[in-house]
């Protein structure tokens, strides 16, 4: 089984945003049914709490909470201090946490806007099976092509 | 390092009250997570953000790259429609998480 990691930039979007043409809620419903598993850590979505608190609207903390919660989310809580050591370098360390959620998470799928972030040449040189993709990209190269 | 020492009854299941002026010297509150270990004839607790070789901070997101994200995640409609007869096929529309998260 498959394993897909959410930013908090993609959790995010799937709460606020409204669009019936949304790439991200798709690979919830496509992902869902073809048995991925999917995977966010603490961090993430502690992150996108405190974004959402900010628009003041029950609504949105209440989605996420019903989000994570259908769709059985696995969420990491604790960071391996190994791999911190391991990939510290690898990309900023504002994104550290994420990296190495998805990779201590088994993850198989990175979905996030900011691909730039990860896919840095030290990250290219570790050679991992994680694969970064926006959510948009996750639909044309993985659930269509299967 | 404060020297403190106290001495506290296990409950059942082995909870453990962390007496307060502990818990505020390691700012432990509801939530925060602990790494327990046994070192020789020793229990240790370390509040997990304590050890956390980086600290981490949620940032706030600009609006700029909140539209920026909406927009590449608006998907075009003939993906739309492949997606939407995949979801036919599958018959799973009737299931009810399917139902509830592809009402539009």
């Amino acid at each position: 089984m498959s394993k897909i990691f959410f930013d908090a930039d993609v959790l995010f979007s799937l709460v606020y945003s409204q669009n019936p043409l949304s790439g991200a809620k798709r690979v919830l419903i496509h992902g869902y049914l073809e048995k991925y598993s999917f995977i966010t850590s603490f961090p993430v979505i502690e992150e996108v709490r405190k974004n959402l608190s900010v628009y003041n609207n029950p609504t949105y903390l209440k989605k996420l909470k019903e989000l994570l919660e259908d769709f059985n989310f696995l969420i990491i809580k604790i960071l391996n201090e190994k791999l911190i050591d391991l990939y510290k370098n690898v990309v900023h360390k504002k994104d550290l946490h994420v990296l190495i959620a998805a990779i201590q998470a088994e993850a198989d799928y990175l979905l996030t806007y900011n691909k730039k972030h990860f896919l840095t040449s030290k990250f290219i040189k570790f050679n991992l099976k994680l694969q970064v993709m926006n959510p948009k990209e996750f639909i044309t190269k993985v659930i269509l092509s299967t | 390092m404060t020297q403190l020492t106290t001495i506290v009854q296990f409950q059942s299941r082995g909870i453990l009250n962390i007496p307060k002026p502990i818990r505020e010297i390691f700012k432990i509150d509801k939530g925060t997570l602990a790494k327990i270990s046994v070192k020789d004839d020793a229990i240790i607790i370390k509040p997990v953000e304590a050890m956390s070789p980086f600290q981490f901070k949620p940032r706030i997101f600009s609006k700029k790259e909140i539209v920026r994200w909406l927009k590449e995640d608006t998907l075009d409609k003939k993906t739309l429609t492949k997606l939407k007869e995949k979801l036919k096929k599958s018959k799973a529309l009737n299931q009810p998480i399917i139902k509830k998260w592809a009402k539009d």
